[in-house]
């Protein structure tokens, strides 16, 4: 006699099989969006006539900056959702986006430094913008390092929800430092009372990176929070 | 020749090397860590714990 698999086990298949061609049409999208990020940011953008080639480091750091902003700010919206609801769903989103915020962070911080040895003659200076961002990043590897840490889910919840809502305070200090104190690092050029103080080719650039960036934070928050329901679903069979 | 242009093409070069040594890293180890989790779960069902 050939067993049949349960209603609600069927159901759970389809979707999880649904789930991984939406991930996988999500890589190719990621795919393609990066190869015109990569055409845009190194042909399609004119050079930089006062900075050179070292220029196009910025679109690439721009892009993910931005994008770090977002994540943290998904952590900031899963934290307080998580605290209103307690329902864990909302924490396993603000974890996933941390991480995924933590690595776009780390990705602003060794192109700036490597822009920063390029123009400046030194990696690092200890000024308002740059010692900002490396609180951020600090901030955000103390929050993934206690969800690593503290095995209970609940608790592990709850204690990542406050930080998560804290240290989203730092976004926009790092936003305004360029406003509130006087920097080396360049002032914003895009979002300006006059209007993006770019030529229109190299904001086409950065748009693309933007929408590239954007695209590989969704698929590897996709991708996280996968990992995560999987490592559920293990402990809840090992429980069985 | 100044700092500048001897630093800036290189500069660039590790720039986007590292950012893409780092997305792809990451993106690696979320591969490795859902392949070996699946096979993980498959194996904890098969056994029937």
């Amino acid at each position: 006699m050939t067993q049949q698999a349960a209603p609600e086990t069927v159901h759970e298949s389809s979707v999880a099989q649904s789930s991984k061609r939406t991930t996988k049409w999500l890589g190719i999208a990621v795919a393609v969006s990066i190869v015109a990020f990569a055409y845009a940011s190194f042909f399609y953008a004119p050079e930089d006539g006062i900075q050179g080639s070292v220029q196009r480091i910025f679109y690439v750091h721009v892009a993910s900056a931005w994008i770090a902003a977002l994540a943290f700010f998904v952590v900031f919206v899963g934290s307080i959702g998580f605290l209103v609801t307690r329902n864990l769903r909302w924490d396993s989103y603000a974890g996933a986006s941390a991480e995924v915020g933590l690595l776009f962070t780390s990705v602003v911080l060794v192109t700036g430094m490597l822009w920063g040895k390029a123009i400046w003659g030194v990696f690092w200076t200890w000024e308002p913008r740059l010692t900002s961002v490396l609180v951020l990043w600090l901030l955000y590897l103390a929050y993934v390092a206690l969800r690593a840490y503290v095995p209970e889910p609940s608790r592990k919840a709850r204690f990542s929800a406050v930080l998560g809502i804290v240290a989203f305070l730092d976004v926009p200090i790092v936003y305004l430092s360029v406003k509130w104190w006087r920097t080396l690092h360049p002032e914003q050029v895009i979002i300006t009372e006059q209007g993006p103080q770019l030529p229109g080719q190299m904001i086409v650039a950065l748009v693309v990176g933007l929408i590239a960036m954007t695209l590989v934070y969704v698929y590897f928050v996709r991708l996280r929070f996968n990992v995560n329901a999987l490592e559920q679903q293990i402990k809840r069979e090992v429980a069985k | 020749m100044s700092g500048t242009e001897v630093n800036g093409p290189v500069m660039l070069a590790v720039g986007y090397g590292l950012a893409l040594v780092l997305y792809g890293g990451y993106w690696i180890y979320l591969k490795q860590k859902a392949s070996h989790l699946e096979t993980t779960l498959r194996r904890v069902k098969g056994s029937g714990n």
